[in-house]
């Protein structure tokens, strides 16, 4: 509330009121209200006008009271308005409290998701994302564009970045700034994949190939553990868990939620888990826990045919896998041609952290898991 | 390019100077031939112009600073060596109280084309009197400019503006930068007084820097970029004037700031900046505006002390990293 206006008054010049007694009617842009007395005493009116719009904290009338103190009387601010309770103030940084203006949050939805202390810009920019796909554009509808900057000419205007892809710029950035990838590929024929797909899909089971996958990787990664990792400082930095981040596409940007533990996970476990995470970027509450912590990523662009890619690898990570479309190929079995579903990975590394024969090695053995997703499920 | 040291780069800024105009000379202690000045950036200077231009005084930094004064003031560019800015506290009444003070005095009948060049830092176990960085002393006096040079090129580029500018102007350089090379083109050029430079651009965090730190700052950043940390860094080459404009705009882009300098951090020109941006970048700033810089004790002799308490790289990476969040990134 920043204003208000006065509807009626209870009390005429010269009148003496009791402390909590109604002064006067006041309408705000949500609420019409009384004002009572805050003290006891004579009322003198200064500016009490019907229907003009006063700020809060003018002063709209004296009370005298017994002892000959005047006591001002002010259009306050409604209780129930203030945005938290004594002793919660919100803890945020200006820039992020910027933003929070700018894209209208409420500072105090992303602090119960929050456990650190202090709010910044990355925390609104998450929630932003979190929360709308990142289609939100600023309230002024214009938001700078970072570094480059062409000639702007009739054939050409200048696209505001969305929140959203402002986040996924950055992390592109810092991905090129310092990481070398190289990336090789392998093919895969998945026929034994595709037909236990069908049984399980017969018995009402449903597990997609991103859960084959995410079942691979993890346990190729268990055994190859120099890939779950990233370069930092000059040394490579180790991680302990393998949790395993997988891209889904939204309007305008996309999302990485992650399965975290996924090596200590079935491929039950990790479908149903994937299924929560796919359902939440859908329904637009996917948590910030859900989105961090990633030690790997893989991608997937099988649904648009496309046959293979090289994706970027996430800033603190060192490596990630792009997987192709599942296409029914001729291949050459016994020195005869014949009938099969072939899948193409692609593998994307920081040559920093390792080189190419190790991570031959690593996709082979995915690339094994998957042509026998049976031989994999029982390996322990 | 060519590249050339920090000290043939002055050297060259005062011999082109003294060629340009007849009415720039030179005055300090020791700095004739054959002993060219305690750091010998003026070596060869008596030789080529003479002792009139270029000149021996006694033993005394008042003195210098007075006389260098009364010379510009009626019509000469004096440029005063005075040996470590440490001396300077002897000629601070002439520089502060007459140099800073005429123009405004005199109704702008007067003007001081001075240079008081001098150099200061730690770094070669100079000790206690030989080291201090002072520079915020004079950036805090209206009526003074202060120039501290990072590189060869600025060097050369700002004494050039310093001689020519018709206001008092502390030249400070760094006594561990003499040695320093870097790219410096032959024909004339000036760097003008009071603009910042971004020495290298960045998003995640601006560090902003002057004369010696600049390239523990640089140094930083490399290692920062290591650990996927974007860093801007700003070289100021003027503390007074402040380029606020340049780092504002590089607040407004990389959020957080982190200013270092050779100088104490108690009083220094970095509590200066801070203040600044909070003032005009208040809604910009994602974190807590940081300062690095030497510790409030005096100079040690001692190598291994005088480490302990000067600020480098390593410093700056400490306080970069402790304002970049693990939460960075999508």
């Amino acid at each position: 509330m920043e204003s208000g206006s006065i509807i009626q008054w209870f009390v005429k010049e010269g009148d003496y009121v009791k402390e909590n007694e109604p002064l006067f009617e006041m309408e705000t842009d949500k609420v019409t209200t009384e004002v009572t007395a805050p003290v006891s005493g004579i009322i003198t009116i200064v500016n009490g006008e019907l229907e003009r719009e006063i700020a809060v904290g003018e002063t709209v009338g004296y009370i005298l009271t017994t002892e000959g103190q005047a006591e001002r009387v002010q259009l306050e601010q409604e209780q129930g308005n203030r945005d938290l309770p004594e002793g919660k103030r919100i803890i945020a940084s200006p820039y992020a409290r910027k933003l929070a203006r700018e894209y209208k949050i409420d500072l105090s939805k992303i602090k119960d998701r929050l456990l650190e202390k202090r709010i910044i810009a990355q925390d609104v920019l998450n929630f932003i994302n979190l929360s709308n796909g990142g289609d939100l554009q600023t309230s002024e509808g214009v938001h700078e564009n970072p570094t480059v900057q062409g000639a702007k000419t009739a054939n050409s205007k200048d696209i505001t970045l969305t929140p959203m892809r402002k986040a996924i710029v950055g992390t592109l950035q810092r991905s090129a700034e310092s990481i070398i990838p190289v990336t090789i590929t392998r093919t895969v024929q998945v026929d034994q994949l595709v037909s236990q797909r069908e049984q399980l899909k017969q018995e009402g089971i449903s597990v997609t190939v991103n859960d084959y996958i995410i079942y691979a990787v993890s346990k190729a990664l268990q055994k190859h553990k120099h890939f779950n990792s990233y370069f930092s400082d000059n040394k490579i930095v180790q991680y302990q868990d393998i949790n395993i981040g997988f891209a889904v596409a939204v309007e305008n940007g996309l999302m990485v939620p992650v399965i975290s533990r996924s090596s200590k996970k079935s491929i039950g476990e990790i479908s149903k888990e994937r299924k929560r995470l796919v359902e939440a970027v859908r329904n637009q509450n996917l948590s910030l826990e859900d989105c961090q912590n990633g030690t790997f990523t893989i991608s997937n662009l099988g649904e648009y045919e496309v046959d293979t890619f090289s994706p970027v690898i996430y800033p603190t990570q060192a490596g990630i896998i792009g997987i192709g479309s599942i296409q029914k190929r001729p291949v050459v079995k016994e020195d005869r041609l014949d009938i099969g579903y072939l899948l193409q990975l692609s593998f994307v590394f920081d040559h920093r952290v390792s080189d190419g024969a190790p991570a031959a090695e690593f996709l082979g053995d995915i690339c094994k898991g998957l042509e026998n997703p049976l031989k994999m499920l029982i390996e322990m | 390019m060519r590249q050339i040291t920090y000290r043939q780069a002055l050297f060259e800024g005062m011999r082109e100077e003294l060629q340009r105009d007849p009415k720039v000379f030179i005055m300090g202690e020791d700095i004739e031939d054959p002993f060219g000045g305690s750091y010998k950036v003026t070596k060869g200077l008596s030789s080529e112009f003479g002792r009139e231009r270029v000149r021996n005084t006694p033993i005394s930094e008042l003195a210098i600073a007075g006389a260098a004064v009364g010379a510009a003031i009626t019509g000469m560019r004096p440029i005063a060596e005075i040996m470590y800015l440490d001396f300077t506290t002897l000629s601070i009444d002439q520089i502060v109280n007459q140099a800073a003070k005429i123009r405004y005095m005199s109704g702008g009948q007067i003007e001081v084309p001075l240079v008081i060049r001098t150099q200061e830092g730690s770094g070669n176990a100079s000790a206690a009197q030989h080291g201090q960085c002072l520079e915020a002393w004079y950036a805090h006096v209206p009526g003074l400019k202060v120039v501290m040079p990072a590189t060869p090129f600025d060097a050369k580029g700002l004494l050039k503006s310093s001689v020519r500018d018709n206001n008092p102007i502390v030249f400070i350089e760094n006594k561990m930068l003499y040695n320093v090379k870097g790219e410096v083109p032959n024909e004339d050029y000036t760097v003008p007084i009071g603009k910042a430079r971004v020495i290298q651009e960045g998003m995640d965090v601006t560090i902003v820097s002057y004369s010696r730190m600049v390239h523990e700052a640089l140094q930083a950043a490399a290692k920062l970029k290591e650990k996927g940390i974007s860093v801007e860094v700003i070289d100021l080459r003027t503390i007074s004037p402040l380029d606020m404009e340049t780092i504002l705009e590089s607040v407004a882009k990389t959020h957080r700031l982190v200013i270092a300098h050779e100088a104490v951090v108690n009083g220094g020109i970095g509590g200066e900046i801070a203040a600044r941006v909070i003032q005009d970048g208040f809604d910009e700033l994602d974190a807590p505006i940081q300062r690095v810089g030497a510790r409030s004790v005096p100079l040690p002799f001692s190598p291994l002390l005088e480490k302990q308490v000067v600020a480098n790289a390593q410093d700056i990476i400490i306080a970069v990293e402790s304002i970049i969040p693990q939460r960075i990134g999508m």
